[in-house]
């Protein structure tokens, strides 16, 4: 019986020849990942003693600005100004300051990350690097023992191979079908599991769109997302990634836990409703729905595409008087990609808020916070209770979030989209 | 190294898939103070303010889904015993016992056990069983680093313990 590719990146990591399911197994980092929220490995490192140096200063990304571009307070001023001081003093090359953005498009974009390799992370969506075709995983508490060691202890998952076949109607994006996806297996459909993600439609996605679906895993309880590297993966990654690696895909006698087929070409666009990622509807069942503040951003619509998405939409339009409309580009990169498109200029002009890089009020540490009964519609991945206070919270692609924009209320986007 | 004793406590009843937010809400990660009053207020407005020490939360599947924040820093302060579910999230699973506070995998447990049952938990005996009713259940095998980690009373002295094993470490 052959391997996936998670086993066979996971037994590389183990220094095996093969791993199995179900096994639990030490396996080496090649990245470690903090956002370092509340400080908490240096929080256990104030009681364990000094670390001289992490594990390897060139396998460590701190990005101490994907939740704030800004601190929100004094508290979380002098909670930053710490974290900085402490990456300085124990070596972390790779320190991206608040304003660089989203961590997980950080790690994507500068290359910290190849194919076969295994990334972990304090930071629960670390499950959307898989998309490289590597393993990638949150750890939490135990990045204070990956920071030290750059070893952590992981149980080897079973894989579920989830295939997307077609090509979406004209403003239905990978947004929706990632919803619908979601919707239809439920929020504990890959329990402690990877999901390999195949298929025509994936294949046809860029390497930024394809993140979504890995993202999400965690939405589902997946342990990692993971689609294997092709042309498209190389092509990306020709100017960042510098260092030999070795891409691993699975056998074709691989075994797969579950496998699911689906045919995106009759999708219309989905709409997540409160509270729970894996709500899903059509987004019909919603039109009408009234909204105070709507966005475009996180990790899973931060991208250059989703706001292309959303400018389709807003060009020559005005956001509605009643709404809140913010763009959150998911990095620097990004934001620069979007200024020389023109798109912040269309943005501006059409009466949006555009805010620095970072993730968006896909939760209420930084700016966009939503007062009692209000309700919100973005493209982020979350909407559980005690997320974003007592709102609201709808999930959609940037089409149906900036349509929203536009209206005041949940509308099919595609009204403004001409014909198919 | 501390003994894993056998403890009683009263079960606090709750469905699949509650998120750790709803646990540690968002925007009250750094105020401690403020979040303990607010844990599971959305799913039991009355379990914050009058779970007593070693009182156990009973779920179904997927307990402590979502966000990777240290959501059973608040469970520990206000004296929970143990998380008891059908299933739990695989971070939420990771961190509580990095913490200090038993998840326990137990299938049968939500049939079993109503809200203000007592339950008497032996962890190294694997049971979990219903004194009200009589009835237990088995706890699934628990990953042996995190059993060694909360015998150590948690990530930090287990990693205090190991101290020799970390040359970068002073």
């Amino acid at each position: 019986m052959g391997h996936t590719a998670v086993e066979k990146i996971l037994a590389r990591g183990a220094g095996r020849s093969e791993v199995f399911p179900g096994e639990f197994v030490d396996v080496k980092a090649d990245l470690a990942f903090s956002h370092s929220p509340m400080l908490m490995e240096f929080k256990h490192l104030s009681q364990i003693g000094t670390m001289k140096q992490v594990f390897d200063p060139e396998k460590v990304v701190y990005a101490i600005g994907h939740h704030l571009f800004l601190p929100a307070d004094n508290h979380r001023a002098t909670e930053e100004s710490k974290a900085r001081a402490k990456c300085r003093e124990c070596g972390v090359k790779y320190l991206y300051d608040q304003g660089s953005g989203n961590g997980h498009y950080l790690v994507l974009e500068n290359g910290h990350l190849a194919p076969g390799e295994i990334e972990l992370g304090s930071d629960s969506h670390t499950c959307g690097l898989g998309v490289l075709g590597a393993y990638a995983t949150g750890i939490s508490q135990e990045i204070t023992e990956v920071l030290l060691s750059g070893k952590i202890w992981i149980r080897v998952p079973k894989t579920i191979k989830i295939t997307f076949n077609g090509r979406t109607k004209k403003g239905v994006s990978a947004r929706d079908v990632a919803q619908f996806m979601l919707g239809q297996l439920g929020p504990d459909a890959a329990l402690w599991q990877a999901v390999e993600f195949t298929g025509d439609y994936i294949e046809s996605l860029s390497v930024q769109q394809r993140a979504i679906f890995c993202f999400v895993v965690v939405e589902m309880g997946g342990q990692c997302g993971f689609v294997a590297p092709d042309e498209k993966t190389f092509a990306f990654l020709k100017d960042r990634v510098h260092r030999p690696y070795t891409p691993e895909y699975s056998d074709p006698d691989a075994e797969f836990s579950k496998e699911f087929v689906f045919d995106v070409s009759e999708l219309e666009p989905q709409v997540c409703y409160p509270s729970s990622p894996t709500n899903c509807s059509p987004l019909a069942a919603y039109e009408g729905q009234p909204v105070d503040q709507t966005w475009v951003g996180g990790c899973t619509g931060g991208g250059i595409e989703d706001f292309r998405m959303a400018a389709e939409i807003l060009r020559g339009r005005k956001v509605n008087d009643n709404v809140r409309y913010l763009i959150v580009p998911g990095t620097r990169a990004q934001w620069e990609q979007c200024n020389r498109e023109g798109l912040l200029d269309l943005f501006m002009k059409a009466g949006a808020f555009i805010l620095p890089p970072y993730c968006g009020p896909c939760q209420m540490h930084c700016v966009g916070n939503l007062g009692e009964g209000q309700t919100m519609v973005g493209t982020h991945p979350r909407n559980w209770p005690g997320r974003c206070g007592n709102a609201q919270v709808f999930l959609a692609s940037p089409y149906t979030a900036t349509a929203a924009a536009v209206e005041g209320k949940l509308v099919d986007p595609r009204k403004y989209l001409g014909r198919a | 190294m501390k003994d894993i004793e056998v403890f009683e406590g009263h079960a606090w009843t709750f469905g699949n898939n509650i998120n750790t937010e709803s646990i540690m809400n968002s925007g009250l990660e750094y105020t401690h103070d403020e979040a303990v009053k607010h844990v599971l207020e959305v799913y039991d407005p009355d379990f914050a303010g009058q779970v007593q020490q070693n009182d156990v939360i009973v779920a179904g599947t997927n307990f402590g889904t979502s966000s990777a924040r240290p959501a059973a820093e608040l469970l520990k302060r206000l004296g929970v015993g143990a998380v008891i579910c059908e299933s739990a999230a695989r971070l939420f699973y990771r961190n509580t016992w990095c913490i200090g506070v038993p998840v326990l995998e137990c299938s049968g447990i939500k049939a079993i056990t109503r809200k203000g049952d007592l339950l008497r938990v032996d962890i190294l005996g694997g049971v979990v069983t219903n004194v009200t009713s009589g009835k237990s259940v088995s706890i699934q095998p628990i990953a042996p680093t995190l059993l060694d980690i909360y015998r150590n009373g948690g990530l930090v002295s287990w990693i205090i313990s190991r101290k020799e094993q970390y040359p970068n470490l002073v």
